[in-house]
C-alpha cells in the first residue's frame, strides 16, 4: 500500500468512526417528563439533557401529579428499547410499577403514556427529600428508557 | 548503542495516551451511543491506527528508535500496529457484549473473522514473498 493511500485511508476510517459517533449522539432518544397545567402540557425534564431546567420551571422543581412521559425517536431508522416508569410509594412503603414494557418506534416516531399518581400515595410529610426544594407532599418518580434515566419530583398540587 | 530515549519515551506516552482514550471510549461512553455504534466505531479506529502504521513505515517519520540490531524492529509503525490490535480487542469485546445477536452466532463470525485474517495475511504474506529482517535491510 502507498504512503498517500494508507494516509487516505487513515484520515477516512477515523471521519467515519467520528461520524457514526455523533450522529448516534444527534440522533438518538430523547425522553420528556410533561406535566398538566392550567396551560396544557409542560415539559418539566428530559433527557439526554438532563433535569436541571426543571428547578427554573416551577417552585419547587416538581411536576403534578397527572403526567406523562414522552419518548421521540430521532434516528432516521427504528429502535425497540425498554421503559419503566415506577415510583416508591413512601405510605404503602413499597415501590409502584406504572409501566414495564417493551416499546418499538419507526425512524422520527414519538410515543406517550399519560398517567397520574393516587392521591394516597403523597407521604403527609416528605422524609426523605427537602422539603423547601421539593414541597412537603412530594414523592419522586423512576423514568427508565433504556439507558435514560429521570427521576423529578411529583407534588400533589399541579404547578400554576 | 545510539538510543533516542526522548523519542521513545514520548512515541511510548502517545500510544498510552491515544489507548486509554480507545478504553475509556470502549467501557466508559456506554449510555451515550448504541452497542453497535461502538463496535463500528472501534473497528474504524483500529483501521485508522493499522493505516497510520502503514503510512509511518514507508516515510521517513517511520525510522526505529534504536540504530542496534535487536531493537530495529521498533519504530513508529509499529506503536500504531499495537494500537490498532489493542482497538480490535476493544471492538471485539464490544461485539461479544452485544444484547441483540445469539451467542453461537457471535462466536461463529468471531471465528470466521479470525481465522480468515490470519489465512488471509498468510496467503498474501506467500504471494509477495518473505520480508527481509529489520537488521538486514540497508
Amino acid at each position: 500500500m502507498q504512503a498517500r493511500t494508507a494516509l487516505i485511508a487513515a484520515i477516512l476510517s477515523a471521519t467515519i468512526a467520528v461520524g457514526i459517533v455523533a450522529a448516534d449522539v444527534a440522533w438518538g432518544l430523547e425522553v420528556h417528563i410533561d406535566t398538566q397545567t392550567e396551560g396544557g402540557w409542560e415539559t418539566v425534564a428530559s433527557s439526554p439533557q438532563g433535569e436541571s431546567h426543571a428547578y427554573e420551571r416551577f417552585p419547587h422543581g416538581c411536576s403534578g401529579p397527572d403526567l406523562r412521559v414522552r419518548v421521540d425517536n430521532d434516528k432516521p431508522f427504528g429502535d425497540t428499547f425498554d421503559i419503566r416508569i415506577s415510583y416508591w410509594d413512601p405510605v404503602a412503603e413499597r415501590t409502584q410499577v406504572v409501566l414495564d414494557e417493551t416499546w418499538s418506534l419507526d425512524a422520527f416516531e414519538g410515543r406517550a403514556h399519560d398517567f397520574t399518581i393516587p392521591d394516597e400515595a403523597f407521604p403527609e410529610r416528605n422524609e426523605t427529600e427537602d422539603p423547601k426544594l421539593f414541597g412537603p407532599h412530594s414523592l419522586t418518580i423512576d423514568v427508565r428508557v433504556d439507558e435514560q434515566f429521570l427521576g423529578p419530583c411529583v407534588q400533589r398540587e399541579a404547578p400554576q | 548503542m545510539k538510543e533516542r530515549t526522548l523519542h521513545g519515551s514520548l512515541t511510548f506516552l502517545g500510544f498510552i495516551i491515544s489507548d486509554l482514550a480507545v478504553l475509556y471510549f470502549a467501557i466508559e461512553y456506554m449510555p451515550l451511543v448504541s452497542d453497535w455504534t461502538r463496535v463500528i466505531a472501534l473497528i474504524f479506529l483500529a483501521l485508522m491506527f493499522a493505516f497510520l502504521g502503514a503510512y509511518l513505515r514507508q516515510t521517513v517519520l517511520g525510522e526505529p528508535f534504536f540504530e542496534g540490531p535487536r531493537l530495529r524492529w521498533l519504530r513508529p509503525a509499529v506503536v500504531m500496529y499495537l494500537s490498532a490490535i489493542i482497538t480490535g480487542i476493544a471492538a471485539e469485546i464490544a461485539f461479544l457484549g452485544l444484547d441483540g445477536i445469539d451467542r453461537p452466532l457471535k462466536i461463529l463470525l468471531s471465528l470466521v473473522v479470525g481465522i480468515g485474517l490470519i489465512i488471509a495475511v498468510a496467503t498474501r504474506h506467500r504471494k509477495e514473498g518473505p520480508e527481509a529482517r529489520p537488521d538486514q535491510q540497508a
